[in-house]
């Protein structure tokens, strides 16, 4: 029972997330960045140890779908499907050792904005020629680039009064 | 970290790859009934001002953005609309006139549409109908006024090529109200250069350039105006004069036929 509650309150913090993006910072931003707040949501929870990942695939998922049913130009399962990709690929390079936390956020973003891109471009019958991929790549590295800033700066307020390790 | 929080990760991509692929093969089909039997945008975004003028204030930027295109698309369909009507407008007109035109006229003259004008190196333009219809090259062709615009230089089956008036290599034989007969050349675009064929031995006062039965035009249509007197100078009168017809102007030309036999 317990354990229920725990998901349906995991899945009201994400669909809450995604409500405040939809109604406060799509309006705030000229970019439209309410899937960095999901994303940054998921930084966050990597930064806190003492919080179980696994306990946050479904919720994910469940935000995901939803926000594909709101967004009228993604079918169902395209941000579920890259939101989840990009925190697999956190974690892992997480597990290795080998980057710092910067470097993965950043790792985050360009996997989550490539994939996204690339399945906008496959559901819209676009030809994946090279010319595509470039406005691809662009957009991506504009996104990440804007993301960066954005996540840093939460970031930045949220560790503001956290003891160094 | 262990192996194990992974794995329902995995479970939970290979789970949105299937509803992917699900909802793109049946082309969005799931996420319409779903939207329209449980509309959750509608319960997602803030729309408690929805009758105030507030709302705007209010709509998330993705809705306004949509709602944009959705009216921009509608714009463009209506501005579309409006342009074929108008041109529709300017078509009925053209061929009221031509109806006109013919209904005092005893010559047969039939009616074409313009398929393209050509404009380097030489004025052309193609026409709808051709020697299946008894066009042959020499014909005159009008305006929807009865206006000289050009002549037909190649009739073909199905289609005819006609030199404009405008055309650098426009050549007509004309006569005045006098029956003086003169050539007429191309000038630019919106003259002719006219030269007397006979001795006139006088000027020709203002006045207008028409086709003559005697060169077997097929009647008599004006061609340019004489907007200053002709001056006979060295044996010969001529000068600039005015083409009428603004031959751009039109969807559809009529073709003069001449009657062959009586010429022959």
């Amino acid at each position: 029972m317990i354990k229920v509650t725990r998901v349906l309150l995991r899945t009201l913090i994400i669909l809450t997330t995604i409500w405040i993006d939809y109604n406060v910072f799509s309006k705030l931003l000229f970019f439209n960045l309410r899937i960095s707040f999901v994303l940054m949501f998921v930084i966050l929870l990597f930064n806190f140890d003492d919080i179980n990942i696994e306990d946050w695939y479904l919720p994910v998922f469940v935000g995901g779908v939803v926000n594909d049913l709101i967004l009228p130009g993604s079918f169902i399962g395209t941000t579920s499907l890259s939101l989840l990709s990009s925190i697999i690929i956190i974690g892992k390079l997480k597990e290795q050792d080998y980057f710092n936390f910067v470097t993965l956020v950043i790792f985050g973003n360009i996997f989550f904005y490539f994939i996204s891109g690339l399945s906008i471009l496959l559901v819209s019958g676009v030809p994946l020629s090279f010319l595509f991929l470039r406005t691809v790549f662009l957009n991506t590295i504009r996104l990440v680039l804007l993301n960066l800033v954005f996540q840093t700066v939460i970031l930045g307020i949220v560790n503001f009064g956290r003891k160094n390790a | 970290m262990k192996k194990i929080n992974f794995i329902f990760g995995y479970i939970y991509i290979v789970l949105s790859l299937f509803l992917f692929s699900f909802d793109l093969l049946s082309e969005g089909i799931v996420k319409q009934t779903i939207n329209s039997r449980y509309d959750i945008s509608r319960i997602y975004f803030f729309d408690s001002f929805s009758s105030s003028d507030l709302d705007s204030l209010f709509r998330p930027y993705s809705k306004v953005k949509s709602e944009n295109e959705l009216l921009k698309k509608e714009i463009t369909t209506l501005q579309n609309r409006n342009n074929s009507n108008i041109e529709l407008e300017k078509e009925i007109k053209e061929l009221k006139a031509i109806l006109q035109y013919q209904s005092s006229t005893d010559q047969v003259i039939l009616i074409t549409k313009i398929l393209g004008f050509e404009t380097f190196p030489l004025k052309r333009v193609i026409v709808d109908i051709g020697e299946n219809r008894g066009v042959s090259s020499g014909d005159i062709v009008l305006d929807t006024e009865g206006r000289v615009s050009g002549i037909v230089k190649y009739a073909f089956p199905m289609y005819s090529e006609v030199s404009l008036i405008t055309s650098s290599d426009f050549t007509i034989n004309a006569i005045d109200a006098e029956g003086n007969s003169f050539i007429l050349f191309n000038k630019d675009e919106q003259s002719l250069l006219s030269r007397s064929i006979e001795n006139l031995e006088q000027d020709i006062p203002p006045g207008v350039l028409t086709t003559s039965r005697i060169f077997n035009h097929g009647g008599e249509f004006p061609i340019a105006r004489i907007i200053k007197p002709l001056l006979y100078k060295d044996g010969v009168t001529g000068g600039p004069v005015e083409i009428i017809s603004d031959v751009y102007e039109y969807k559809y030309f009529q073709i003069v036929i001449r009657d062959l036999g009586s010429s022959k």
